[in-house]
């Protein structure tokens, strides 16, 4: 992911082990220029992670094990070492503790079941635009690195 | 790093409670209750977050995410989390639209502001702090010709 330029295409990972769900929420996010991926089998969700390169990842909570909190954890490390990698908490739970526990894991965002198409757009749209900013860095970065003098 | 949040909420009540929930979080905290002041004051605190209340006689939070559209842009990620105790659809997605990046609904919960707030500071540390990796770069370049 290191060499990820802000000019590609984003990608969206959906992990929710109700088919209809992310069939809907794929439906919502497919745009150009976005790229989604479904999971709705949890199991699978880290491999995905790892393989796919989301920019953004839509996480239910209420899964079979490993549910949406013990991923949020299990992810942690790979986020905090790709810089910032949102991730939107999907629930149908609103309850303060599911809440959160959520936000202690380092969720960015909820979304509450039913789904609200606007919204979910709206809050996709927001979380891209500030990974985007800071890709943008990212990039800017490595060009910088690269003008560099030798041992410099 | 600096943690200085911008409250901007016309209740005085609700300025106090957030100062003392936010007490052992921020290194600086700015209270507003008159909103014509909100944009004098993000110019002259620079804050790292703003907490911006929605109904508040003019210009109201709306207006103001309006107005402090520009700005925010010129900073790179400049987060700003709504407070609302309206949670019709129509608000909460006027405010997105408008680049809010969170809300919190009153009444108030002491545990889940300081935990939005934390989450948002971090996110905006990470860009601070490599923007500044990009400048301390900058500066080691050899001069242009």
């Amino acid at each position: 992911m290191k060499g990820r330029t802000y000019a590609e295409k984003r990608r969206v990972l959906i992990v929710d082990d109700n088919a209809d769900d992310v069939e809907m929420l794929h439906r919502f996010l497919t745009q150009e220029g976005t790229a989604v991926r479904g999971v709705i089998d949890s199991a699978q969700a880290e491999r995905a992670f790892k393989e796919f390169e989301p920019d953004i990842v839509l996480l239910d909570l209420h899964m079979p094990e490993p549910d949406g909190l013990a991923l949020l954890q299990r992810l942690r490390s790979s986020r905090a070492m790709i810089g910032f990698l949102p991730v939107i908490v999907l629930t149908g739970d609103v309850t303060k503790t599911a809440r959160d526990f959520a936000l202690l894991f380092g969720a960015d965002d909820f979304l509450t079941k039913p789904l609200d198409g606007a919204e979910v757009q709206l809050r996709v749209r927001n979380l891209l635009r500030t990974r985007q900013l800071y890709l943008e860095l990212a990039q800017a970065k490595r060009a910088l690195q690269r003008r560099l003098p030798k041992g410099g | 790093m600096n943690r200085r949040v911008l409250i901007i909420d016309d209740s005085a009540d609700d300025v106090e409670m957030l100062e003392r929930f936010l007490a052992s979080e921020a290194t600086a905290i700015r209270g507003v209750t008159d909103s014509a002041q909100a944009e004098w004051a993000f110019q002259d605190f620079e804050p790292d977050v703003v907490l911006l209340d929605l109904h508040m006689p003019d210009p109201n939070g709306l207006e103001i995410l309006r107005r402090l559209r520009g700005p925010r842009r010129a900073l790179g990620f400049l987060p700003v989390i709504v407070l609302t105790g309206d949670t019709g659809k129509s608000a909460r997605n006027s405010a997105l639209i408008l680049g809010a990046d969170d809300f919190l609904t009153k009444p108030l919960d002491r545990h889940e502001v300081l935990l939005r707030v934390r989450n948002l500071l971090r996110t905006r540390q990470l860009y601070v702090e490599l923007a500044e990796a990009n400048q301390a770069l900058e500066r080691r370049l050899p001069q242009q010709k």
